[in-house]
């Protein structure tokens, strides 16, 4: 299976380890404009990780939106915000940190166990055979020219819906956005 | 595609959708800020009227490539929400004025219902997700309205990352689903489960995984236990007409998505003891937590908020049961929840406007000030407790637990006694509210109110620009629904929402 061959390859290996360390690095970087600048990292990895699986335009939408656009909101609003003043009233958690980080270590680690086991139960080669011709039908060719064409016309032909109903949201939430950050009127 | 049909059965949602542009553009030219909510109530009005008498529903319609399904149960579902939403916008027209820009919330809030329109008639876990979306995000647009009260900002941010995380869990399951069907719609993912199963190619770690992420996912937005926690802090900071949208839309919304999927899509053996856990813990829950918050005097809201959590508990021992005839009462059941939740948070939204408290203590004695309130109050509260004072709360409590009973479970019974004797703890704290209401000597708020409202007359001044309180007649027009309905109506309530069970399309 080609999945398979994929993600036992050393590219895979590559990328997988750059996007946790720099994952690692965003959570344990005291720092946060350094830590949002490591996220970035983190969201190439994944990106490269799209690249390798032949999804090159989640990989483009991936750099573009999360990498680029979404990073640099974030660390825009961090330089923005002044967090000194508010850091001194917010309540210390009952939890001591070393526990707080067993914890969050614990849960993690017994979510990852979990799902890989369930995934490696599952015989997912006999489902594939199964519905493999759907498949070939019902999705994008991965190597078509007219790969993006494609996704314009299922997004405004087969999930039109959705599609329509998240324009909608976009709508409200910025009327929401603007509602909640203006600044007063007196 | 046929737009022609489209246009038809979509026809309330293109007319809330209409609605929100004409609230955003009214918000900019009306000074006063009065209207948009009386346009906003009126289009949910029109939308539940035009659902209600359309001839769809009759037939089993799939629309936009099986997006959408119009069938008897979405219809049902549709009139319920943007009725009882229309309801709640009334009752919302006064309460958020004192909120900075207050015109902004019908357009959220009419969002907010589209979403769970679309819910009720989703098809397709696509429209599921966006749905679902459309719902909680402006829901807590909703929930952090008031963002001059720290409480308010507290509840929104606590309800932003507990719905973050139940998003995440239920796209897991779609993409685990998505996985092994290679489909996102309904009819073809029933059908490739039920392919797979024949042969067993499923594993059993596989099925249980998939079970649980969607029940969690679905009992967040139900406010079940274990997954409840935000639900008191959610609801006791949210301006009260947000706390009602949560507690009766979201939670139709959810039901809506339950019985769609766990009826008609994805069925194990493993589910139904899932359901059955959640609505026995959400029972225990929801009882005691409310008796505390009543001997410790704490908030009415919060108190509401428990008691829903237990109401979910008795709402999830129908759905466990997964019968149709259980089902069907399960949809009676929530109707008249439904009616008396917006009645009992109407009365709330009232004595805010007035006093400006919400705890248990400031209710005692009201009736001194307003009989004509207290006494709709304790309506809502008897039916809510069972009580067959106007006996729709209890004829609908009545069909609920004995369709479960029957419904041949084997520990169905056990679930069902679970659920009486939570009925019978419940009904010491919804008794307690009333009594203190009608019995006890007026609060000191209620004092207070009274030297404030003789200033008020000496000076002339008239504290409120409408020609009657629209908190009020929510109240008032929500207990004459429940009053009419028990008295005329409960036959034909049950035959509409039986039907509307028996004709569900896959």
């Amino acid at each position: 299976m080609q999945f398979l061959a994929t993600i036992s390859s050393l590219p895979f290996y590559i990328l997988a380890t750059i996007s946790i360390i720099c994952a690692l690095g965003m959570i344990l970087n005291p720092n946060l404009v350094r830590a949002g600048f490591t996220l970035i990292g983190s969201f190439i990895g994944i990106a490269g990780l799209y690249f390798l699986l032949n999804a090159n335009f989640v990989a483009v939408s991936q750099v573009l939106i999360y990498a680029v656009g979404i990073v640099l909101v974030i660390v825009f609003a961090v330089m923005l915000c002044s967090l000194k003043e508010e850091a001194h009233n917010i309540k210390e958690s009952v939890f001591s940190s070393k526990a707080r980080v067993t914890f969050a270590v614990l849960i993690s680690s017994l979510v990852f166990a979990v799902l890989s086991f369930v995934i490696r139960s599952q015989d997912w080669q006999a489902i594939a055979k199964l519905t493999g011709a759907e498949r070939q039908s019902s999705l994008v060719q991965l190597v078509d020219d007219k790969y993006l064409s494609q996704i314009g016309f299922l997004m405004l032909n087969k999930y039109i819906l959705p599609f329509e109903l998240v324009s909608v949201l976009l709508l409200i939430v910025l009327v929401g956005t603007i509602l909640l950050s203006k600044k007063d009127i007196k | 595609m046929d737009w022609n049909l489209v246009s038809k059965i979509l026809l309330p949602e293109f007319i809330i959708l209409g609605a929100v542009l004409i609230t955003i553009l009214l918000s900019l030219i009306d000074k006063t800020k009065k209207y948009t909510g009386l346009v906003a109530t009126f289009a949910l009005f029109l939308a539940a009227l035009v659902a209600a008498i359309s001839t769809q529903g009759e037939e089993v319609t799939k629309i936009l490539n099986s997006a959408f399904i119009s069938d008897s149960l979405s219809r049902y579902l549709r009139v319920l929400i943007y009725g009882i939403a229309a309801l709640i916008a009334l009752a919302a027209t006064k309460y958020i004025e004192k909120f900075e820009s207050p015109a902004e919330y019908f357009p959220i809030f009419l969002t907010a219902t589209l979403g769970a329109g679309f819910l009720a008639g989703v098809n397709d876990f696509l429209t599921l997700f966006i749905g679902l979306e459309t719902l909680g995000l402006s829901a807590i647009l909703l929930v952090s309205y008031s963002r001059k009260l720290q409480k308010s900002n507290e509840s929104a941010i606590k309800y932003l990352l507990t719905a973050a995380v139940a998003t995440g869990i239920l796209l897991f399951a779609i993409s685990l689903l998505y996985g092994i069907t290679a489909s996102t719609n309904f009819a073809q993912v029933a059908s490739r489960i039920v392919q797979l199963e024949s042969i067993s190619l499923l594993s059993v770690p596989l099925k249980i995984l998939i079970s649980a992420l969607l029940v969690g996912a679905i009992a967040f937005k139900l406010a079940a236990a274990p997954f409840h926690n935000w639900t008191p802090d959610v609801y006791y900071g949210a301006p009260t007409s947000s706390t009602l949208f949560l507690s009766v839309i979201s939670k139709i919304a959810g039901f809506a998505v339950a019985i769609r999927v766990f009826g008609t899509v994805f069925h194990n053996e493993f589910l139904l003891p899932m359901l059955s856990i959640i609505a026995v813990l959400s029972i225990i829950v929801g009882n005691y937590v409310g008796i505390i918050q009543i001997i410790s005097r704490g908030s009415v809201k919060k108190l509401l908020a428990y008691s829903s959590i237990a109401q979910s508990g008795y709402l999830l021992v129908a759905l466990a049961c997964l019968r149709l005839e259980s089902v069907g009462s399960l949809l009676l059941y929530i109707t008249i929840y439904a009616i008396m939740n917006t009645c009992a948070f109407a009365c709330v939204i009232y004595f805010e406007q007035e006093t400006g408290s919400d705890s248990v203590f400031d209710f005692a004695g009201w009736i001194q000030k307003k009989p004509m309130l207290t006494i709709i109050f304790s309506i809502a509260l008897f039916n809510l407790a069972g009580l067959p004072f106007v006996p729709a709360g209890f004829i609908a409590k009545f069909f609920l637990f004995s369709t479960s009973f029957s419904s041949g479970l084997i520990y169905a019974p056990y679930l069902v006694i679970i659920a009486l004797i939570g009925s019978v703890i419940a009904l010491f704290y919804y008794l307690y509210l009333a009594k203190l209401m009608i019995v006890d000597e007026p609060s000191f708020a209620l004092k207070q109110l009274e030297t404030v409202e003789v200033v008020a007359v000496t000076e002339g001044t008239s504290k409120c620009g409408y020609s009657y309180d629209p908190a009020r007649l929510t109240a008032m027009l929500s207990v004459g629904v429940l009053i009419i309905v028990s008295i005329f109506g409960m036959d034909y309530l049950q035959g509409v929402s039986e039907m509307a069970i028996y004709k569900i399309g896959v």
